[in-house]
């Protein structure tokens, strides 16, 4: 049997074994830490840095960070939740994040952490609206690459899930891209029904599934109703022990932001 | 030259004339004016791994941290966000204090979004490139309030109208009948 221990997370005891990150801990635990770039099933790369959270008061990316005995986790903290929000915010002024007009609305991973954490009005940053060209020569996928937040989700699929190594990063520093392992993607191998190419693995609307854009109405997408990483939250834990001003309060954002979803 | 030697220690060593700004540290260290030139080089005070650059009163510091910001700017990977985003929006924020459209605000937008990058980047370049402008507003504090100005008039602050309307007069080919004073009164 694998080492456990415990560690502590504001102030909550999380249980944990020996080789999981702080983030697989507190999700195997119900808490929820906010993330872009790390999904189930593919390698961590704590790229998005949207996972900090301060680790015996160091600034870590939780989903890479091992989980240590007697670790003192800060994450839902004031400290905290202004990195993410000025993370999240540079994401959405660093790529073209029009959310009326794109079709990955209400399913979006970025809008649905804006909204999460309250992002709601526009912020002094710049919008450096890039203009990079879009990659339609597939007959089922579109690549826009001007919504992309580099997670690297669909690089990792098509590397470890399909085996077809059809992305990868091109460029440096603002520069920084995906491109494909040839001309064009109708030139590689990928297909419509590669794990790349799913909903789940694009956070965005980078990747366009041709012929299936606005397939859900308004109010029945993803996050109309609920926000993400409700179904990370354990049920014993949404709403217990909070004080009942508090949970009335999450309520009412919650019905807000649904409201604001175009 | 020992550890724990002072920074005027070393500019008398160096033969330095008319010194006004020292960068400790390299491009990531720490800027210092005058007053600050009887601290000493050591891990407790100004940490450095050796690399002293001396600039003279003819120098306009603005332009030296923009040089290091463009730097910073290049060498980043791309890897992480705060890294990769944050430093073009440092860079640009300065930029726009040195055309003079800065405004009060700017240095608490400044001194936040470094400290997000400084905090949640991945590696030591993130953790250390907003120095050159922390460094200068705290050591400098008057080269940045001399170009700031707090704004009147309804705009937006540091809103700059006349260049906002400059790309609609080349394709309109003609003036604004608001914001051009002089139009019209020659006809």
């Amino acid at each position: 049997m694998k080492h456990r221990f415990d560690i502590v997370v504001d102030g909550e005891t999380v249980a944990a074994r020996a080789g999981q990150t702080i983030m697989d801990a507190c999700d195997d635990a119900g808490v929820y830490i906010p993330r872009l770039c790390d999904v189930e099933g593919l390698v961590p790369q704590g790229s998005c840095r949207v996972c900090t959270v301060k680790a015996n008061e160091h600034p870590v990316a939780a989903c890479t960070q091992p989980a240590e005995a007697r670790m003192k986790v800060e994450n839902d903290t004031l400290e905290i939740k202004n990195y993410r929000r000025d993370l999240v915010r540079m994401l959405f002024h660093e790529g073209n994040h029009l959310c009326p007009i794109c079709e990955a609305s209400g399913r979006c991973e970025l809008q649905a952490m804006a909204y999460r954490l309250g992002i709601s009005q526009a912020t002094k940053y710049p919008y450096l609206q890039p203009v990079r060209p879009v990659d339609a020569s597939h007959p089922d996928i579109a690549l826009d690459n001007n919504r992309c937040i580099l997670c690297g989700r669909y690089i990792r699929a098509s590397r470890d899930v399909d085996g077809k190594n059809v992305f990868e990063y091109v460029g440096r520093g603002i520069h920084k891209r995906i491109g494909v392992n040839a001309k064009n993607l109708a030139a590689t191998d990928a297909s419509i029904d590669d794990y790349a190419m799913s909903l789940e693995v694009c956070p965005v609307g980078c990747i366009i599934r041709k012929r299936e854009g606005y397939f859900a109405a308004v109010g029945e997408r993803q996050f109309d109703r609920r926000p993400i990483g409700t179904d990370i939250v354990a049920p014993r834990r949404r709403g217990r022990s909070r004080p009942r001003g508090e949970r009335a309060k999450d309520a009412e954002d919650s019905e807000q932001s649904c409201a604001k979803n175009v | 030259m020992p550890f724990g030697v002072s920074v005027a220690e070393v500019l008398d060593r160096a033969g330095a004339k008319d010194p006004a700004a020292v960068q400790v540290g390299g491009a990531s260290g720490e800027m210092i004016g005058r007053t600050d030139f009887q601290r000493r080089v050591c891990f407790e005070d100004l940490s450095t791994a050796g690399a002293i650059t001396t600039f003279s009163s003819r120098r306009n510091v603005l332009e030296i941290v923009a040089y290091y910001m463009d730097f910073f700017i290049d060498e980043s990977c791309g890897y992480c966000t705060p890294c990769r985003v944050g430093n073009v929006f440092m860079k640009k924020a300065l930029e726009k204090i040195m055309r003079g459209l800065g405004e009060p605000s700017d240095l608490d937008y400044l001194s936040e979004l470094g400290k997000t990058i400084i905090a949640t980047s991945r590696c030591g370049l993130g953790h250390t490139s907003p120095n050159p402008i922390l460094s200068t507003m705290k050591h400098f504090p008057l080269v940045y309030s001399a170009l700031l100005k707090e704004r009147s008039g309804g705009l937006e602050a540091g809103f700059d109208i006349q260049g906002a309307l400059d790309e609609a007069r080349t394709i309109a080919k003609r003036r604004s009948l608001i914001y051009d004073a002089t139009y019209g009164s020659d006809e």
